[in-house]
């Protein structure tokens, strides 16, 4: 009997401790999958899907510094220096020290540090920007990691006059910048009032040359003539 | 078309195109003058010689107030002193732009006394005729074929009468009033054109049936009745 009872404890114990263990491992290797999808997605360059894939990871397994690390980097792809930061920070607490990949993290943390927050809109909108002269995207747009100092932002737009405007972004500060772009004017030929004005002048000119033409001749003094000959 | 209603048209046309007409507060003999040209646009002077059977003369109009005008214009030329009947009248018009003769024109009409008639001149540039040279109208300068001219270097060529039988044109030499109306009786005196050929303003001897010697009558020859000699005036 007591024998019976110890088989059905240690069944039961067995059972109870089983499943858990079981659904942790069950965690443990989806949150890998999940961190393996995220850095496949991130390497081939999809770096949205590499986000979602890294934290579903990361929610599966919080105390695991890798997730934080991939997630970082591909924010900082994604140029959200913000969120990169808070993940470095995990990251960094999570490692042991000595890491090799801390030297790493440490770099990004610093240049993510370097910079500020651009948002730009433009009307109308979806204007093609450029900032330094490199092309990145329509309106609106949002740089999270626009590096400090010294920058210009030209918004271009077919039929409107193209708008540059020089910003200084500061460390951590946000800018939100709005460019209006006039309508572009409109070569004077394809002004819709051109061809009828010229059309009018031409007119005006045929008049004013048939009047002309037309007019009364001049009138001359007369002259008389006699048998003494002629005089004025 | 007579010489009569080619007045009348020309009246007609003046009259149509709703032109001033300069003879119109002349209540005698009156010639209105159109004078255009497709060469010459402005002038500040006309010159004009008329001649008009015994009347001759050579004048010049100019815009009242100086300045030049644009062609076409019209002046009158008032014909005083005219018997009645019918004179042919030949006018040669220069039009002068700062003192130098930028086209010349000719044109004859007949005018009976009395009344008005239109005449339309067109002026073209000026031909090569030498300075003091005789030249039937047509012939390097403007003006009526059976007229005999005086190039005028500086202006209007100037009438030396009209040419009753004609112009000879002349290559070689002075062009002259063809003679007509019989031969010349030899030792008698005649103006050019009169039996002999010459220059209507010069009277000549004949000799063997041609005029010889001639002598310039400074105002004018006349032409006498037959049997006797023409004379200077």
């Amino acid at each position: 009997m007591r024998v019976l009872v110890l088989s059905f404890g240690l069944v039961a114990a067995v059972t109870a401790l089983g499943p858990g263990a079981a659904r942790a491992d069950d965690v443990r290797r989806a949150a890998l999958v999940h961190l393996d999808r995220g850095v496949a997605a991130f390497r081939a360059g999809d770096f949205a899907r590499a986000h979602r894939e890294l934290l579903a990871a990361h929610e599966l397994a919080p105390d695991k510094p890798n997730p934080y690390r991939w997630l970082a980097l591909t924010e900082i792809q994604l140029g959200d220096c913000a969120s990169a930061l808070v993940h470095i920070e995990g990251f960094l607490a999570r490692v042991r020290a000595g890491d090799p990949r801390i030297a790493e993290m440490t770099r990004w943390r610093e240049l993510c540090r370097r910079t500020g927050v651009l948002r730009v809109d433009t009307s109308p909108g979806a204007a093609t920007l450029r900032i330094d002269g490199a092309l990145v995207g329509t309106a609106p747009y949002r740089s999270l990691s626009m590096r400090e100092g010294r920058h210009t932002v030209v918004a271009e737009k077919r039929g409107y006059q193209p708008v540059s405007r020089a910003i200084t972004v500061e460390a951590g500060r946000e800018i939100d910048l709005h460019l209006e772009l006039p309508a572009a004017r409109t070569p004077i030929t394809q002004r819709w009032w051109f061809w009828p004005a010229i059309g009018a002048a031409v007119v005006t000119t045929a008049a004013v040359v048939y009047v002309a033409a037309d007019r009364d001749p001049a009138e001359l003094p007369p002259i008389r003539c006699d048998d003494a000959g002629c005089r004025p | 078309m007579s010489a009569a209603r080619a007045m009348m048209v020309g009246g007609l046309a003046l009259a149509a195109c709703g032109q001033p007409d300069p003879c119109k507060d002349v209540e005698g003999t009156c010639l209105a003058v159109e004078i255009d040209s497709s060469a010459v646009e402005r002038i500040d002077q006309l010159e004009l010689d008329v001649l008009a059977g015994d009347i001759h003369g050579t004048t010049s109009t100019q815009p009242p107030g100086g300045g030049a005008v644009a062609l076409p214009l019209v002046t009158a030329i008032e014909l005083g002193g005219m018997a009645e009947g019918e004179l042919a009248v030949g006018v040669v018009a220069a039009g002068k732009l700062g003192g130098t003769v930028l086209g010349t024109g000719a044109a004859s009409t007949t005018v009976t006394a009395g009344s008005h008639a239109t005449l339309s001149i067109e002026l073209a540039p000026p031909g090569d005729c030498v300075a003091g040279g005789h030249y039937c109208g047509g012939d390097k300068l403007a003006g009526d074929a059976s007229t005999l001219y005086q190039c005028n270097g500086g202006g209007v060529p100037i009438a030396r009468g009209a040419c009753a039988y004609g112009c000879i044109v002349r290559p070689t030499q002075d062009d002259v009033c063809r003679g007509g109306g019989g031969t010349c009786v030899e030792g008698g005196y005649y103006c050019g054109g009169d039996k002999v050929d010459g220059d209507p303003q010069t009277l000549y001897r004949c000799e063997r049936g041609v005029g010889v010697a001639g002598t310039p009558c400074a105002n004018g020859c006349v032409v006498a009745p037959p049997r006797e000699d023409d004379y200077c005036r």
